[in-house]
């Protein structure tokens, strides 16, 4: 091998998603090309909605099982596109409860990928710390949506269950606890893995085109955040400063998470404390006259989730095209691992936090 | 939304067969056959989002009965059997059990205006047109 | 870890969900390890509808099989809401011999997955707090 300059090496992923990385290396280990290989969850889903559950209603359980880390904001986007498309718009109380739930996702979602991280870095005390934070957040999603991991919250023209108002105490009144551990977990991320993390996997996504937007982008100083840029659900009622990064390294994608968390704290908090009574559904759906079509961009825990949605005349979906977040941080994650050397890989792609499955699915 | 099984209380359930068509997973079906009909649950197939029990106009379909999560057998469960009535005018046979009589009175749904016989949904909406046109003092075909 | 069960977790294109409780069952109860490809697992979790790039990887543990497998899942059991699924998994695994479990819902409770394992392995999971 003295005289082959590059080396050829596959990382396997299988848990708990499926998907390679083929790396092409200099003979010190410096990688030179990165390629993600996937499509091991590919379901079809636009084709499967056109053909077999073109009924919006049957349509949303499809959607909400693309992945179950965001189910969430997949259900949302479908929700407000075909509610843009019919010409309706949910009542107050219904959409703070969804802004709610999405940011109980974005939690639980984070919390799940910095588990990851942590043990990339070997770090199992805070592995183990992170993941009781997590198994909280699960458990007031299950006290306010009756679920773990698919919430069944949105449907179309509103949500399927209120919050009730002792469960809005609790959740008041737990949420101190929960800002307080996060700040611990920083600290703990901060002492361990910043010298580790800092000026590792380095991506510099340039402003224009079409890069989408998200923690990773953000961690470059894009201030993008479709929550402002283009409010939804009950977003436009709050205000808040997205967490910006400076250098694009896997450190700022990693503080940029943990910032985010405590951001939906104080969107949680917020929420909560505005919730206006009200009804939960808009009732009778107006009805089409003719073909209509839509698109909607929610902040899915990765960034932008885009539904571009098209609604024949008698309400079924004639077509459906989904765009996903980690669609960028692919792309992100094959420039950033470029120059860095084949033993930091891992902790590279832990940092990018990719969700195969919605990018396998559609 | 706890994964439970999924029951149906015989003296609720008139067959209407709405909790099959609400089913988008298909895990709910039904046999029509000469012994009545036969409802179906296949667990496998289930993903609990209970839309058959809200669309359920009798509350006759439930999960909540704490039987076992998993199973040696992933086969399918008869979970309800109807007996077979039979229309008076055309003589389709559709389940449901004396429960169906006293449910469509109640319900909105189904009307007996033509004198409390025992129609099957198509010569009852048949029925309950003519009877609407009648009132009307139009002429009846 | 001679009390220790070893999990091989085989995701044949899941949304993660299953595997996602799985992974919670696994911090509930510190004897249970995911073990990776040829490691000598005590016993096999399946999640997801078997999409098609998954079916050679599929066949490549066909012979090899001789633990408890568990379904986990609608998507496992029956291909869910994606059915039908590219393929019979236990047509295509041949499973012969093992005992095998069905694990319903979408996803199942971690509590509900313990419970199949500790029947599979007839030994006591702990499940940490029930939900």
């Amino acid at each position: 091998m003295v005289s082959d300059r590059s080396r050829r090496i596959t990382l396997n992923y299988d848990i708990p998603e499926v998907y390679q990385i083929e790396l092409e290396t200099n003979a010190s280990g410096r990688i030179k090309t990165a390629s993600v290989i996937s499509q091991f969850a590919y379901r079809e889903i636009g084709h499967l909605v056109k053909e077999r559950y073109s009924n919006p209603n049957d349509a949303l359980y499809v959607v909400e099982r693309i992945c179950g880390i965001c189910s969430h904001s997949h259900t949302l986007a479908f929700c407000c596109a075909v509610e843009k498309a019919l010409g309706t718009e949910v009542p107050p109380r219904a959409a703070y409860i969804r802004s709610i739930v999405a940011e109980l996702e974005r939690l639980q979602s984070h919390l799940l990928n910095l588990v990851e991280t942590a043990t990339q870095l070997r770090e199992n005390l805070l592995e183990k710390e992170l993941w009781s934070v997590r198994q909280a957040v699960t458990s007031w999603l299950l006290t306010v949506t009756a679920n773990r991991i698919h919430y069944g919250v949105n449907c179309i023209g509103g949500v399927t269950r209120d919050l009730k108002e002792g469960d809005r105490r609790i959740l008041q009144r737990e949420l101190p606890n929960l800002m307080s551990l996060i700040s611990d977990i920083e600290r703990g991320f901060k002492d361990v893995s910043q010298p580790r993390l800092q000026d590792l996997g380095v991506w510099t996504p340039p402003l224009q085109g079409e890069y989408g937007t998200g923690p990773n982008q953000r961690a470059y100083g894009w201030s993008h955040d479709i929550r402002i840029d283009m409010p939804y659900a009950a977003y436009a009622q709050v205000k808040f400063d997205p967490p910006i990064g400076e250098k694009g390294d896997a450190w700022s994608r990693v503080l940029i998470r943990l910032r985010e968390l405590e951001v939906s704290c104080y969107l949680l908090r917020d929420l909560l404390h505005h919730l206006p009574r009200g009804e939960l559904t808009v009732g009778e759906l107006p009805s089409l006259v003719d073909a209509a079509e839509a698109t909607v961009s929610v902040e899915a825990p990765r960034g932008e989730n885009r539904y571009i949605l098209k609604l024949s005349a008698d309400g079924t979906v004639a077509d459906l095209e989904i765009h996903v977040p980690t669609r960028n941080s692919v792309r992100g994650l094959e420039k950033a691992l470029q120059g860095n050397d084949v033993d930091d890989t891992k902790l590279v792609v832990s940092s990018f936090d990719l969700c195969m499955s919605c990018y396998d699915g559609p | 939304m706890m994964q439970k099984n999924a029951t149906i209380t015989p003296d609720r359930c008139d067959g209407c067969l709405a909790c099959v068509r609400s089913c988008a997973s298909g895990a709910l079906a039904f046999q029509a056959t000469r012994r009545g009909v036969e409802i179906t649950w296949d667990p496998g197939r289930c993903i609990f989002c209970l839309r058959c029990q809200r669309v359920c106009p009798h509350e006759a379909i439930q999960f909540g009965d704490p039987l076992a999560a998993f199973s040696r057998c992933r086969g399918v469960v008869v979970i309800a059997q109807l007996p077979p009535l039979v229309c008076r005018r055309c003589g389709a046979v559709f389940g449901g059990t004396s429960q169906t009589l006293l449910n469509a009175t109640n319900s909105s749904k189904e009307t007996f205006e033509s004198g409390r016989e025992l129609l099957c949904s198509r010569c009852r909406q048949q029925e309950t047109f003519k009877a609407l046109l009648a009132s009307k003092g139009e002429e009846v075909l | 870890m001679a009390s220790g069960i070893q999990i091989r977790l085989l995701n044949l294109g899941s949304c993660n969900g299953c595997d996602v409780e799985i992974l919670d069952l696994l911090h509930r109860d510190n004897r249970l390890a995911l073990v990776g490809k040829g490691r000598g697992a005590d016993v096999l979790l399946i999640t997801g509808s078997l999409t098609r790039r998954n079916v050679t990887r599929l066949s490549d543990i066909r012979m090899k099989i001789s633990v408890p497998i568990l379904f986990v899942g609608a998507c496992a059991i029956s291909g869910g809401l994606f059915a039908p699924s590219e393929g019979d998994i236990e047509r295509i695994i041949q499973i012969s011999g093992c005992p095998v479990f069905y694990v319903f819902g979408c996803p199942p409770l971690p509590e509900d997955i313990a419970d199949a394992i500790e029947k599979a392995m007839k030994k006591e999971v702990g499940s940490g707090v029930r939900s």
